[in-house]
């Protein structure tokens, strides 16, 4: 692995990427309390960025619309699976500022899957579909 | 003539035999190995996501389709989102083995297939020199795997699970019932596919197969690293909600 990050600490469930509409009784994790047909845009800035297993996570605060920020956390896959799609520990940092498109919780609450990024540089990191 | 010059027009006149002999054959199609290269099925291998999601639904009989209801009612009603294998950092057995997007690598020997994913504390292993399985072994994760190649096909027959798992996941059966056959092949050089086929008496009401196809990764691509740590601080809030989540600080 290209960076120890992985190797230590990581708190990992086995993670199991599985198909999003029919949940299966395998899988770790479940994605159905996600909208997984619904695609939510959002811009803002990046709080922490966390390069771990079982997950990777975005914590941000959105571009004040109309005097309001919201903060949102957005769970990547693990870097296991991201990391040979492009993604690295170094394609995000704090104080970034970027388009990030998820799959939002079906409770309505700021959380959600992240589909794909476009950091600064303006590459495209793709996750969930 | 001396033995040496004797060697030596025996070793020209078979030299020539030969090439008369591949000159002389007809010229036939190329066969689809031809066109792989040197390229098998051994080396490292990840899941591409767009078949994955794509296939039917399992023809589940009605008792097996009313318990997956139940298990979906509890995930998304019941806050369920650890899978109890998981809370425990247990395998994951097949097929989801085979049927996730973690790295997985193959290597070939003449007398065995041997799998590593990422995703898995277990290898899995395909004895290619046993033509039945052996009938006083114990049931397992990963199933007891035998198989043979047809050409380049890997042909994979799988019985002998544990009750461990599942038994039903969106990618297969996993129970003490379920016979798996798969076949697994090149596309073309950077793809490989996995046919299997499900059949298990208990849970299904027909034969059911579904297609993985793999890319290849880069050459040189190692095997990373993946440690299941229950405990371990800093999970997901979001995880707290799970009536059996145990957070430590």
């Amino acid at each position: 692995m290209k960076t120890s990050a992985l190797a230590l600490t990581a708190p990992a469930l086995i993670v199991l990427a599985v198909a999003a509409v029919a949940a299966p009784a395998f899988a770790h994790h479940a994605f159905n309390m996600y909208e997984n047909d619904r695609y939510v845009t959002l811009t803002g800035t990046v709080k922490t960025w966390t390069w771990k297993n079982p997950h990777a996570m975005i914590d941000f605060v959105t571009d004040a619309k109309d005097g309001k920020a919201e903060t949102w956390s957005v769970e990547c896959s693990s870097p296991n699976i991201i990391g040979r799609r492009g993604w690295t520990m170094e394609s995000i940092k704090a104080g970034d500022h970027l388009t990030l498109t998820l799959h939002p919780m079906k409770d309505g609450s700021k959380y959600g899957l992240t589909v794909s990024v476009i950091t600064p540089k303006g590459e495209t990191l793709k996750d969930k579909d | 003539m001396t033995s040496t010059s004797r060697s030596i027009l025996l070793a020209a006149a078979l030299c020539v035999a030969a090439v008369g002999a591949h000159a002389a054959e007809p010229a036939k199609a190329k066969p689809k190995s031809a066109s792989m290269g040197t390229k098998t099925i051994a080396g490292m291998w990840a899941l591409e996501k767009s078949e994955y999601d794509r296939h039917e639904a399992i023809p589940l009989k009605p008792e097996a389709l009313a318990r997956q209801e139940a298990a979906r009612k509890a995930r998304e009603e019941g806050g369920v989102v650890l899978s109890a294998n998981g809370k425990k950092c247990l395998p994951i057995g097949m097929p989801t083995f085979m049927t996730n997007e973690f790295a997985l690598e193959i290597m070939t020997a003449p007398d065995r297939v041997t799998l590593l994913s990422e995703n898995s504390t277990l290898p899995r292993s395909v004895y290619l020199d046993e033509a039945k399985h052996p009938t006083d072994i114990e049931a397992s994760w990963n199933g007891h795997s035998i198989g043979h190649w047809e050409g380049k096909v890997l042909v994979v027959d799988t019985v002998n699970f544990n009750d461990r798992v599942g038994p039903i996941g969106n990618a297969g059966v996993h129970s003490p019932t379920t016979h798996l056959t798969e076949r697994i092949y090149l596309k073309d050089p950077d793809t490989m596919v996995d046919e299997m086929t499900f059949e298990d008496p208990t849970f299904l009401t027909k034969p059911w197969t579904n297609v993985h196809s793999y890319r290849r990764l880069p050459p040189h691509s190692e095997l990373w690293e993946y440690a299941c740590e229950v405990d371990s601080p800093g999970w997901s809030e979001r995880y707290a909600g799970d009536p059996e989540a145990k957070l430590s600080k």
